[in-house]
């Protein structure tokens, strides 16, 4: 539909896509011939549509790849917001069996019973191989419970400790031994868990800072 | 590169995508495509650029796809009649446009749409011949809103905006013999007009 006097992306859509009625083609039609901002809109947006020479295959190279996505990381990350799911949803993808080996549900239960889990999923570059994985889950009012998983070359990392600092709090720090760390008991709040990596003559250590609250996960 | 997906593994993405859920991979698979179509656009509206602005629009055009909750992904419609790269595309040439508009940077797609023809009206040598060209290109402008629709913006679109006739055509999903008969009957209209002026 018209926003207010100008056609907004949908329409555009529809009508690019052929599939608006007679009466609102004419309305739309109307607008275009009237409104210098909607129409240079038309016909760059359609000159592009119908471009068959505009590549559509062609991607970025690894290295431009990864340098665009942690810069669009860095711009939304506020927006890693609680999601909604049951346990069987869950299970397709390839993380969670990761951190929910057994997961609490069966396959007999009906859709109603399953459990639903309120949960966060991201990951987090740390440098040019080592990359933490992190599943937040919300437990009960106001807290959650944390599993951190950190691999290097997509196995799991070695010598490696993380500690998970709050203000006011006692710092909880545990190697990475098994599949994952975790922690529990969150209470919402500002978090910052250090990652550190020893090496033979040196160590590495690496800082996430984020906010758990009711709205999700703030990176910072 | 982006992955060659069967309907259905796409309409599974994009579910996925819409709910916020593996963002990166939609990146992956539409970034290239996000880069040349910015690439596209502003060399269709004629800007100056450099390589660190095509970088900054693909990232703003994913930006604007993952704010408020993705809303602009799930405000997609297959039965719209456009596929999910023309929406991505949209999305795209709108982003570009918005920049361009906040920079005034327009350059042929600018707020004077007359602006090539009068470019081309002060080249001309010959005081007489250049006066009457921009009184004439005035008067013709004043009574292109006396045109029906169809044909004024038929018009436009030829003559303003530079597109073909079959470009025209193409657009607005007319036959082309169609959109020749319109412009010719523009072109005619205006022609009386100016005509009656005259008188």
């Amino acid at each position: 539909m018209m926003k207010s006097l100008c056609i907004d992306l949908e329409t555009l859509a529809s009508y690019i896509g052929g599939t608006v009625s007679d009466e609102e083609r004419d309305r739309i039609e109307e607008h275009l011939a009237d409104c210098e901002d909607c129409r240079k809109e038309f016909v760059v947006a359609s000159t592009i549509l119908n471009d068959k020479e505009l590549s559509e295959n062609e991607g970025l190279s690894e290295k431009e790849s990864r340098s665009m996505w942690a810069k669009i990381k860095e711009k939304i990350a506020p927006v890693l917001q609680w999601t909604r799911a049951l346990c069987s949803e869950l299970t397709e993808a390839p993380w969670f069996s990761v951190f929910e080996p057994a997961p609490a549900m069966s396959r007999g239960r009906s859709e109603a019973r399953q459990p639903v889990v309120e949960y966060v999923y991201f990951s987090k570059e740390l440098n040019e191989m080592l990359e933490a994985e992190m599943y937040i889950r919300k437990t009960e009012d106001e807290k959650a419970c944390m599993k951190v998983r950190v691999t290097e070359e997509e196995e799991l990392a070695k010598n490696v400790r993380l500690t998970l600092k709050r203000e006011g709090k006692k710092d909880v720090s545990r190697p990475l031994r098994d599949a994952y760390v975790a922690f529990d008991d969150l209470m919402f709040g500002d978090y910052h868990l250090v990652v550190i990596q020893y090496g033979k003559e040196s160590k590495a250590d690496y800082l996430l800072k984020f906010r758990i609250d009711k709205a999700g996960i703030d990176e910072q | 590169m982006r992955k060659n997906l069967t309907k259905e593994e796409e309409q599974k993405r994009i579910r996925e995508w819409t709910q916020g859920k593996n963002l990166e991979e939609l990146f992956q698979n539409y970034g290239g495509l996000v880069e040349h179509t910015v690439r596209k656009t502003l060399s269709l509206c004629h800007a100056v650029f450099r390589r660190q602005d095509v970088e900054d629009l693909t990232q703003d055009v994913f930006v604007r796809i993952f704010e408020q909750e993705c809303s602009l992904l799930k405000q997609y419609n297959e039965e719209k009649g456009l596929h999910f790269t023309g929406w991505i595309k949209l999305i795209t040439t709108q982003t570009v446009m918005m920049y361009l508009r906040k920079k005034d940077r327009l350059g042929r797609l600018g707020k004077n749409p007359l602006e090539p023809i009068e470019r081309e009206i002060g080249q001309e040598n010959n005081l007489d011949r250049k006066t009457e060209a921009k009184m004439r290109l005035m008067q013709i402008e004043q009574r292109l809103g006396e045109l029906p629709v169809l044909e004024r913006l038929v018009f436009k679109l030829h003559f303003f905006d530079g597109l073909s006739l079959q470009e025209v055509a193409d657009s607005l999903r007319r036959d082309v013999n169609y959109i020749y008969q319109i412009k010719h009957r523009a072109v005619t209209l205006l022609k009386n007009m100016l005509k009656k002026e005259k008188k």
